[in-house]
């Protein structure tokens, strides 16, 4: 390619450049106001500190090193220093797509007149004025009510701002002492020093005694300040404490006895049903740990089999039926009462009737089954529970605590079915109280001498409240006066669960919180959601506790 | 003073035609494919240059836009370079745009350009000399220049092409002489959301080329 050209297709690339030139210069401009204008001025006057505050903003993207500001001041535009000020401040965003700039000087310094009280001046837009500033002369800029919180550890001065107020930005610090007083009305006068004031202050120890003033001053940058001072009020001494309880439950251990009655003419294929069944109800119980929403442990004894007898008391296999076989609920019965004797906790016996012929059991043998269905003292032990596993004309006899239809063992469902119906059984729990349960409130450690308690939440809501010596009362106030004798005493009524299977049980909890009251119990306070009361121990439904 | 812009882009494109059209006719003329040339008065293959120039930003803006620039390239061979160069402008509204402002407060939603760095490439598609007033001659490559970059105009950053055609004129000792007219593209982030602004954004820079592989 050195030193030779092509004939075409340089001309065609030229041709394509040059007609970019000729395209309209389009530039789609609009005007907007320029972000450096001086605009939202306000010029507030306080008569309680004798200094006149000018506000002002411009666009949020104004480059401050570009411009220069001056304001209006006795006639004359003076260039402004926002850092040489009375309380000066660096531009701050504000009022959303602003930056907030603020001026102070001493006196009255409202300018008379309609001329522009800021203008801006950059080397890109020439001098821009501000519009027509809102002025303001106001007699007290700012107040205190001072008050001690956190057992009067700390203070906060419960500063009113009329600026916050009239959402006029002004950024500014402030500082604090307190002043000894005789308790009497507080005099203005200078604390020993001057802290910074933040929403919480540390108090000194021992403050108290001295029954001091709270002072408070604007933090001047030559050093004064107008200075406000207020008798600082003691908080309520409270003490708080939580409380989560589970109502108490128990398991009831299982005792199993399967009773045999099948109709498979091959016996070692009946043994095979039983066995397998057994396995799996078995196996199914020691897996009840692994079990994905419920794991628990559930203690089992297995009684053994119960087959048949014929007329001569002997024994049958279960595997055939017949009219004359009698079934050995006596005995399963016997043997359940031996298992459990001496026991503490109360068992269940849980029978697991075996029966696939889709016939009714003889007559006698219903009757004999009967027992195990009759109401019995809810504390007899051990608890009577029936599962039939069999045919639905068997399922239907008796209302059965648990029934699980009968299939060939080769069904693939059959045996997981089993497994699925002990997993939603056992161990069977009951509420381990008498139906009345009660919570003791007890005073918080840090609380020496209780004289009041509320209840700042509680789920589930007591039925009454005992303060002892006094009888049980109806629960319709959260605060009492602390009893003499003995702590307060709430009362619940929670319905007692028994026998329930185990997902079905339902765990009661009782959560909430309670504060006590030591010390200024009707002195004002701040609640947990930061609204002051006058009285704590007025103010019912308020904690200082969460 | 817009019309008068586009009164100005317009007669430029059509010299800038023109004179292309003028340097390549004679090769096209002459029915080959390819023209030797005699040999070059300089080269620019593997060499790097550094060059100092002024330039504008002309757009309908209400700004002017003067500013100065420099930038370093290097030649891989008699086409093709590639180029590094930044801008420094010294943007002021209009005489209209400060009537805007000090009667009303109102300012352009463009911002002003303050400074751009670009990237490009260069093609030389061609080598020509002129005879001016009779003794004076001038060596000089047309060539086709594409960059894009960023400007920063006060708080924003905007994505910035340029196009366009440039006269690189060689002198003695190494020293060039560069014109460049190139079309821009800025797109602007705006409270509007992200507008074009085209403009045109010519470049004329002095600068120095040390000899390939050194002294």
């Amino acid at each position: 390619m050195y030193g030779t050209v092509h004939n075409l297709w340089p001309t065609a690339a030229a041709l394509s450049v040059a007609a970019l030139f000729v395209l309209p210069s389009c530039t789609f401009i609009e005007f907007e106001p320029s972000p450096y204008q001086p605009r939202g001025v306000d010029i507030v006057y306080s008569q309680q500190e004798d200094i006149t505050f000018f506000v002002w903003r411009v666009g949020d993207v104004v480059d401050f090193d570009r411009v220069d500001f001056e304001l209006l001041v006795d006639g004359d535009y003076r260039p402004v220093d926002t850092e040489e000020t009375i309380f000066p401040h660096a531009p701050y965003e504000c009022d959303r797509n602003y930056y907030c700039l603020q001026f102070q000087l001493d006196g009255n310094r409202i300018p008379a007149g309609d001329a522009p009280v800021v203008r801006a001046h950059d080397d890109l837009h020439g001098t821009l004025e501000s519009p027509e500033a809102r002025e303001h002369q106001v007699e007290t800029t700012f107040s205190i009510d001072p008050l001690a919180t956190d057992n009067n550890r700390r203070a906060t001065a419960q500063r009113t701002d009329w600026f916050d107020d009239e959402e006029i930005p002004l950024r500014r610090q402030w500082q604090w002492g307190l002043i000894e007083s005789d308790g009497g009305e507080c005099t203005i006068g200078s604390p020993d020093g001057w802290s910074t004031l933040r929403p919480r202050v540390e108090l000194p120890q021992n403050w108290i005694n001295s029954t001091p003033c709270f002072a408070l001053r604007p933090h001047r940058s030559d050093g004064g300040g107008t200075v406000v001072v207020d008798r600082l009020i003691e908080s309520p001494m409270l003490f708080g404490e939580d409380f989560d309880e589970t109502i108490p439950s128990e398991k009831h251990p299982v005792h199993l006895a399967f009773l045999v009655n099948l109709e498979v003419t091959n016996e070692a294929r009946c043994e095979q049903y039983i066995d397998s069944i057994r396995s799996e109800i078995f196996d199914s119980l020691d897996e009840l740990e692994d079990h994905e929403d419920y794991p628990r442990t559930a203690g089992y004894e297995d009684l053994g089999i119960y087959r048949p007898v014929d007329n001569t008391g002997e024994e049958q296999s279960g595997c055939t039926q017949d009219t004359d076989h009698v079934y050995p609920v006596e005995d399963i019965i016997t043997d359940a009462d031996e298992a459990t004797a001496g026991s503490t906790e109360i068992s269940t016996l849980v029978v697991v009737y075996l029966n696939n012929l889709d016939l009714p059991p003889a007559q006698s043998n219903i009757e004999r089954l009967a027992p195990l269905f009759e109401d019995r003292p809810e504390d007899a032990d051990p608890h009577y529970y029936g599962w039939a596993i069999g045919s639905h004309t068997v399922l239907s006899i008796f209302p059965w605590n648990e029934t699980t239809p009968w299939a060939p063992l080769e069904d693939e469902n059959f045996l997981p079915a089993i497994e699925t119906d002990v997993q939603r059984q056992f161990p069977l729990r009951s509420t381990d109280f008498d139906g009345d349960d009660t919570m003791t409130v007890h005073a918080p450690n840090a609380s020496d001498d209780p004289q009041h308690v509320r209840l700042c939440t509680i789920s589930p809501q007591p039925q009454r409240v005992a303060l002892p010596p006094g009888e049980p009362g109806p629960y319709d106030t959260d605060t009492w006066a602390w009893p003499d004798d003995r702590s307060p005493k709430l009362f619940f009524d929670i319905p007692p669960q028994r026998f329930v299977r185990y997902p079905d049980f339902n765990e009661y909890r009782i959560t909430g919180a309670y504060e006590v009251c030591d010390q200024y119990c009707d002195h004002p306070f701040i609640a947990s959601d930061g609204q002051v009361h006058d009285s704590w121990v007025d103010a019912e439904g308020a904690c200082r506790w969460d | 003073m817009g019309l008068n812009h586009h009164i100005f882009q317009r007669l430029l494109a059509v010299a800038v035609i023109g004179l292309l059209l003028a340097v390549s006719s004679p090769a096209a003329a002459d029915g080959d494919d390819e023209t030797t040339l005699q040999e070059r008065f300089a080269s620019k293959e593997g060499r790097l240059y550094a060059q100092l120039g002024g330039q504008a930003l002309i757009r309908d803006d209400f700004y002017f836009s003067p500013g100065i620039g420099a930038d370093v390239g290097y030649y891989f061979n008699e086409q093709w370079g590639a180029e590094l160069r930044g801008a420094w402008y010294f943007s002021r509204l209009s005489h209209t745009g400060e009537q805007m402002a000090e009667d009303h407060g109102f300012a352009p939603d463009m911002r002003a350009p303050d400074a751009a760095v670009t990237a490009g490439a260069r093609y030389s598609w061609g080598y020509g000399k002129v005879l001016a007033t009779g003794d004076f001659l001038v060596h000089f490559d047309p060539q086709l220049v594409a960059s894009a970059g960023v400007t920063f105009a006060e708080e924003r950053v905007v994505p910035t092409v340029n196009t366009g055609v440039g006269f690189l004129a060689h002198w003695r000792f190494g020293f060039r002489t560069q014109l460049d007219l190139q079309a821009s593209v800025h797109v602007e982030q705006r409270d509007r959301g992200w507008i074009p602004a085209f403009g045109f954004a010519p470049v004329l820079s002095v600068g120095w080329s040390p000899p390939a592989g050194g002294f």
